[in-house]
C-alpha cells in the first residue's frame, strides 16, 4: 500500500496507436526495484518469464502488453473505436486505478495512477497529464500524431522524462517543461531556446524545423 | 539491390542495424551530434517499446554499446546531445553492470557550473549507484539540494527520494538541506546563474524576462515528500515540519496539497491536533485562487475526519467541482459524495442531489454510475424507477454493479418490485462475475428473510414470480456456489408457498440429473423441504447416486423422517451453547488426529466442566483467575469463549496423556482448576489440577515452572517409578507437566520434588494440600 503522502503518484504513461500498439510507454517504479529485477535475471535468465505473475507490472513485459491490450479494449468499448468519437480528456477506473486518457488524432494517451484509486487526487493526475500533452502540442506545433511523434521521438521522450521521474511528478507546468528541453542542432554549437527567445515559441519551432529537417 | 531498398534497410528499426549504426557513429571523431541524437532516440525507442521478456541486447552487446555511448561524454559543450545521453543511460542502468563506469563522468557534469543538463546528470547519478556507493553521492546531492535553481534542487530531491529504498542513511544526512528547501523560493531560470546582472543591456533583460516563466517551485513539493519520509516515525518532527510550512507561505500548489495530507496524517495519529489543522482546511476551502485539487484534497480530508462544522462549505465546494469543466473534477467530486453522502443531513443531501442528477446522463459511465448510486443512497427515491431504467440502459461494469447492488439492498424493502426486477436481470445476464451474482443472491435471501420475519409483506404471486425466475436461472448457470445457493432459496422458500409447489421440485430434481455432486447435495437438502412429494425421489437418490455425500444426505433425510421429523441433533443445544460447540470441535479435532475412527462419544463432551469446588481447595486461592494460570499471559477478562476453548483443549490433551500412563481409570468425571502450591517467588512455581475418575481414582497434574537461571535435570516427584514421567531436563523459565496418580504419592504432609542441578541432587519440599 502506497502512503497517500508518497511522491510516487504515477504507475505508467502510455501512448498507443489506433491498433493498440505501443508508440511510447513508460512503466514506473523505484529505479532500484528495477535494478534488483535485473540482478535476479542475471542469476536466473528465466526470472522475468517464470515469475511474471508476482512481478510488478513495470518489470514484466508480458503483463504490460496484457495491460495495454485490456485498457485499449476497455476504452474502445466505452467510447467507440472510432478515433473521432471523443477528443476530450476522459477518465476511467481500471483495476482500482484511475486512468486518465485522451484521444489525439490516431493516438491514445493514457496515464495511470499508482495507488488504489481512493487515495489518489484525480485533478492532480489530470494536471500532470495535461502538462505532457500541452508541452508536446507546443513543441510539435499542434501536430500530434504517430508520424510526428515517431520523427520527433527525442522530444517526446525528453518531455516525458522531464515531467515524470520514475513515478514522481517532476514538473506539471508546460512552460517549465519546455524550458528544459533542448532542441537539436546541425552544427557543433548548441542552439536552444535562449538564442531565439525573442521570437517566441512558434518561431522557435520554425527555426528548429529548418535545422532539423529529416 | 536497388537504392530504394538499401535506404529502407538502412532506416529500418531492426535492433542489429541500430546497434551497428550506434557503434560506428559514436566512435567517429568528431561526432555528428545530430546524427547521434537521432540514433540514440531510435535506440531508446527500441529498448522501451520492446514487448518481449528477453532483454533487447545480449550482455556483450550491451557492454560494447555502453562503451560507445560513454565516448560521447568526451564531446563537451553539446547539451542537446548530452541530455539525451543521460536519458539513455538511465534506461540502460537497469540492463547492464558496466554503467557504473559512467559515474565519474556524470559526477564531473554535476560539479561543473550550472547548466541545463545538470538536473539530468543528477537524476542519472542515482541510477548508477548501489547501496555501497550511495554515500559518495552525498556531498553532490547536498550542494544540489540547496541550489538556487528550482530544477536542480528538484532533481536532487527526487533522486534522494529514490535513494531512500537502498540507503536511508545517506538520505538522513540530507535532512537539514531538505528542510531548508521546504519554504524557500527558488528561481527556475534555465540560464546560468552566474551571469552578472550589470552586463545585460535592455534587450537582453527582456529576453531573460521572457524566459523567466512562471515559477511554480516544484522543489517545495519534492522536499516535503522527502522530509515526510525521513521523519515519518518522529511525531514531534512532523509537527515541526507542518508548523514550518504553513500552506499560505508555501506557494507551490502540489506542495500545499502535500501539507494538507500531512496534516491529515498528524490528526490520524493524534486526534487532539485537529484544532491545529482546521485553519489550514478553512484556508484551502476558501482560497479563491487555490487550485482545484487543493479544494478536493481539503474536502476529502474533512469527510475522512468527519469534521462536521465544515460540511456545508464542503458541499458547496463539491458542487462547484461537479460543475467544473474538467472530467477529473467531476469524477472526483461525485465519487467522494457517493462514498460519504450518508454523513450529510437531509437538507444538505437534497441540495447536492439536484446537481448530481445532471450527471446521471453524463457521457462518462463511471460518473453516471456514481451519480446514480449517490441518488439511490440519498434520495427519497421518488424517481427510483427511472433511475433503475437508466441503469439498465447503461452498460455498466461489474464493479459498479456491485456498488449499486449494495446501495439497492438498503432500499429493497421500500421498492421490492422494481429492485427485484433489476436484480433478476443482472442475475440472468450472461456476463457477470461470480462475486456479482453472489451479491444478488445475498440480496434476494435478505428479501425473503425479511418477508418471513413479517417486516415486509410480499404478495404470494410476486414471490411465485421471483421463484419461477430463479427456476429458469438454475437451468443455465455456470457458478456452482451461486447455483447451490439459489437451490437453497427454492427449497427454503418454495416449500412455504401455499399453492402447488411441485414446479419447484421438478426444477430442483432436474439438477439432480444434470449437475455435479456439490449441486446434487444441495438439491437433496432442498428436496427434503418438500416432504410430501419427494420421498420416493429421495429413496431413489439414496440408492443410485454415484456420490457418497449425495447418498448420505438422502439417507439422513429419509431416516430423520422416520423418526417423526425429529431432527438428529437438538437445535437448542447447538444454537445456544457455544461452549458445547467449542468442546465438540476440540473433541472432533482430537478424534481426527487419533486416526481411530471406531467410536465417537458425543454425549461425553458436555459433561466435562471445570469445577472450583473441590474439597481440598486452598482457601486463599479461590479468587484468582483461571486464565492467568493457563497460559501465563493476562488476556483481558471477558473472553469466556477462548478460555473455555483452551480449557477443553487442555482437558482433552491431558486426558490423553493420562490414558497412556495409567490404565483402568474409567471415565473422567471431574477436573479441578489449577491451584498454586508454591509462592510466586519460589524457585519453582508449582501448580496442580486434579482429574477425578469414576473408578474413584484421582490423577494430579503438576505444572512445574523453573524460575532459576540454570537448567535442572531429572525432575521427579517422590513415589513415582514410571520412567516416562521423569523430566530429564528443565531449562530456565520452561514449564513442564508431571502426571501422578494420587495413590502413588507418599502420604504425609509434604511431597518431595527431586532434581539434579550442577551435579548435586536437590530436594524440594512443598506442602501437600
Amino acid at each position: 500500500m502506497v502512503s497517500p503522502l508518497s511522491l510516487y503518484t504515477i504507475s505508467s504513461f502510455l501512448i498507443l496507436n489506433d491498433k493498440g500498439k505501443r508508440v511510447f510507454n513508460k512503466y514506473y517504479t523505484n529505479p532500484f526495484t528495477k535494478y534488483e529485477g535485473y540482478e535476479k535475471s542475471k542469476l536466473d535468465p528465466q526470472y522475468f518469464t517464470v515469475n511474471s505473475v508476482d512481478l510488478d507490472i513495470s518489470l514484466s513485459k508480458k503483463k504490460q502488453v496484457e495491460y495495454e491490450k485490456l485498457i485499449f479494449k476497455k476504452i474502445n468499448e466505452a467510447y467507440g473505436s472510432n478515433t473521432n468519437t471523443t477528443k476530450e480528456i476522459e477518465l476511467i477506473v481500471y483495476e482500482n486505478k484511475v486512468a486518465i486518457f485522451q484521444r489525439i488524432n490516431d493516438l491514445t494517451f493514457i496515464l495511470t495512477s499508482t495507488s488504489p484509486s481512493e487515495e489518489v487526487n484525480e485533478i492532480l493526475l489530470q494536471q500532470s497529464f495535461e502538462g505532457i500533452t500541452k508541452s508536446l502540442d507546443l513543441l510539435l506545433d499542434g501536430v500530434i500524431d504517430s508520424d510526428s511523434l515517431n520523427s520527433n521521438f527525442d522530444l517526446l521522450s525528453l518531455v516525458v522524462d522531464e515531467s515524470i521521474d520514475d513515478g514522481v511528478v517532476l514538473q506539471y507546468d508546460e512552460n517549465s517543461i519546455i524550458n528544459r528541453i533542448t532542441l537539436m542542432t546541425e552544427d557543433e554549437g548548441q542552439i536552444n531556446l535562449n538564442n531565439i527567445a525573442e521570437k517566441g515559441l512558434k518561431s522557435a519551432w520554425g527555426f528548429a524545423k529548418t535545422r532539423f529537417a529529416l | 539491390m536497388s537504392t530504394k531498398t538499401y535506404k529502407k534497410l538502412n532506416e529500418s528499426n531492426d535492433s542489429m542495424a541500430i546497434f551497428q549504426d550506434c557503434l560506428t557513429s559514436f566512435n567517429e571523431s568528431p561526432v555528428n551530434p545530430k546524427k547521434c541524437r537521432i540514433l540514440l532516440s531510435k535506440l531508446y525507442k527500441l529498448i522501451i517499446n520492446s514487448t518481449s521478456s528477453e532483454p533487447v541486447f545480449k550482455p556483450q552487446e550491451a557492454t560494447s554499446l555502453f562503451f560507445s555511448i560513454s565516448k560521447l561524454f568526451q564531446h563537451q559543450n553539446n547539451d542537446s546531445l548530452r541530455q539525451y545521453v543521460y536519458l539513455v543511460i538511465k534506461e540502460l542502468s537497469t540492463m547492464s553492470d558496466d554503467i557504473l563506469m559512467a559515474t565519474a563522468s556524470i559526477m564531473k557534469d554535476i560539479q561543473s557550473a550550472d547548466s541545463i543538463i545538470k538536473p539530468n546528470a543528477i537524476r542519472s547519478l542515482v541510477r548508477v549507484l548501489d547501496s555501497s556507493t550511495a554515500l559518495t553521492a552525498e556531498r553532490l546531492l547536498k550542494s544540489s539540494i540547496i541550489s538556487s535553481n528550482n530544477d536542480i534542487s528538484s532533481a536532487a530531491l527526487v533522486s534522494s527520494y529514490h535513494l531512500l529504498k537502498i540507503s536511508d542513511q545517506t538520505c538522513k544526512r540530507l535532512i537539514n538541506e531538505t528542510m531548508e528547501t521546504v519554504d524557500s523560493k527558488k528561481n527556475s531560470n534555465r540560464l546560468p546563474s552566474n551571469i552578472p546582472a550589470v552586463d545585460l543591456n535592455n534587450e537582453e533583460i527582456e529576453k531573460f524576462q521572457y524566459l523567466r516563466v512562471a515559477n511554480n517551485h516544484m522543489s517545495q513539493y519534492h522536499s516535503l515528500g522527502l522530509a515526510y519520509d525521513l521523519k515519518k516515525n518522529d511525531d514531534m518532527g512532523l509537527l515541526k515540519l507542518i508548523k514550518q510550512c504553513d500552506p499560505t507561505s508555501v506557494d507551490n500548489s502540489f506542495a500545499r496539497m502535500e501539507i494538507l495530507r500531512l496534516s491529515l496524517k498528524i490528526v490520524e495519529r493524534d486526534s487532539n491536533k485537529i484544532d491545529m489543522i482546521v485553519p489550514y482546511l478553512e484556508w484551502a476551502l476558501n482560497g479563491t485562487s487555490a487550485n482545484n485539487f487543493i479544494i478536493l484534497e481539503a474536502c476529502k480530508i474533512i469527510l475522512k475526519l468527519k469534521y462536521k462544522p465544515f460540511y456545508s462549505i464542503v458541499v458547496e465546494r463539491l458542487t462547484y467541482l461537479i460543475n467544473d469543466r474538467s472530467i477529473s473534477s467531476k469524477f472526483a467530486a461525485v465519487r467522494l459524495i457517493s462514498k460519504f453522502c450518508h454523513l450529510f443531513e437531509a437538507d444538505l443531501a437534497k441540495k447536492i442531489g439536484s446537481d448530481i442528477e445532471v450527471l446521471v446522463n453524463s457521457g462518462n459511465k463511471s460518473i453516471s454510475t456514481y451519480a446514480i448510486t449517490t441518488l439511490l443512497k440519498i434520495g427519497d427515491a421518488n424517481n427510483i424507477e427511472s433511475l433503475i431504467n437508466t441503469l439498465k440502459a447503461n452498460d455498466i461494469s461489474d464493479d459498479f454493479k456491485i456498488i449499486i447492488i449494495d446501495s439497492l439492498s438498503k432500499l429493497i424493502f421500500r421498492f421490492p418490485k422494481v429492485i427485484t426486477d433489476f436484480l433478476l436481470d443482472s442475475l440472468r445476464a450472461h456476463e457477470g462475475s461470480n462475486v456479482l451474482k453472489n451479491k444478488v443472491v445475498d440480496c434476494l435471501i435478505q428479501l425473503f428473510t425479511e418477508d418471513q420475519n413479517k417486516e415486509l409483506v410480499l404478495t404470494e404471486s410476486f414471490k411465485i414470480d421471483v421463484l419461477e425466475s430463479l427456476c429458469d436461472f438454475i437451468e443455465d448457470c455456470e457458478y456452482t456456489d451461486v447455483l447451490s445457493r439459489v437451490i437453497f432459496i427454492l427449497g427454503e422458500y418454495g416449500s412455504k408457498i401455499s399453492v402447488d409447489s411441485s414446479v419447484f421440485v421438478r426444477h430442483i430434481y432436474n439438477r439432480i440429473n444434470l449437475e455435479n455432486s456439490i449441486i446434487r447435495s444441495s438439491a437433496v437438502t432442498a428436496l427434503a423441504k418438500f416432504p410430501n412429494i419427494t420421498n420416493s425421489l429421495l429413496e431413489n437418490i439414496s440408492k443410485n447416486d454415484v456420490d457418497d455425500e449425495v447418498r448420505d444426505r438422502a439417507c439422513i433425510t429419509l431416516a430423520t423422517k422416520k423418526l417423526n421429523n425429529v431432527s438428529a441433533v437438538k437445535d437448542d443445544k447447538i444454537q445456544n451453547n457455544s461452549i458445547y460447540l467449542k468442546q465438540l470441535e476440540a473433541r472432533l479435532n482430537l478424534y481426527v488426529q487419533n486416526g481411530d475412527y471406531t467410536t465417537f462419544d458425543l454425549p461425553e463432551v458436555p459433561d466435562i466442566f471445570m469445577d472450583d469446588d473441590v474439597e481440598d481447595t486452598v482457601g486463599e486461592h479461590n479468587d484468582y483467575d483461571i486464565k492467568e494460570d493457563y497460559d501465563g499471559k493476562n488476556d483481558n477478562a471477558g473472553d469466556d469463549d477462548s478460555t473455555a476453548d483452551k480449557k477443553s483443549e487442555y482437558i482433552l490433551n491431558t486426558e490423553l496423556l493420562i490414558k497412556e500412563l495409567y490404565t483402568d481409570l474409567g471415565k473422567l468425571t471431574n477436573v479441578s482448576d489449577f491451584k498454586k502450591l508454591t509462592d510466586d517467588s519460589s524457585e519453582f512455581i508449582i501448580k496442580c489440577s486434579r482429574f477425578d475418575y469414576d473408578s474413584e481414582q484421582t490423577v494430579y497434574d503438576f505444572e512445574i515452572k523453573n524460575t532459576l537461571d540454570f537448567t535442572v535435570n531429572n525432575v521427579n516427584i517422590e513415589g513415582n517409578e514410571l520412567e516416562e514421567i521423569i523430566i530429564s531436563e528443565l531449562k530456565p523459565n520452561e514449564t513442564t507437566h508431571i502426571l501422578m496418580k494420587a495413590s502413588l504419592l507418599s502420604d504425609g504432609k509434604y511431597w518431595i520434588l527431586q532434581f539434579v542441578a550442577d551435579d548435586f541432587e536437590e530436594v524440594f519440599e512443598f506442602d501437600s494440600y
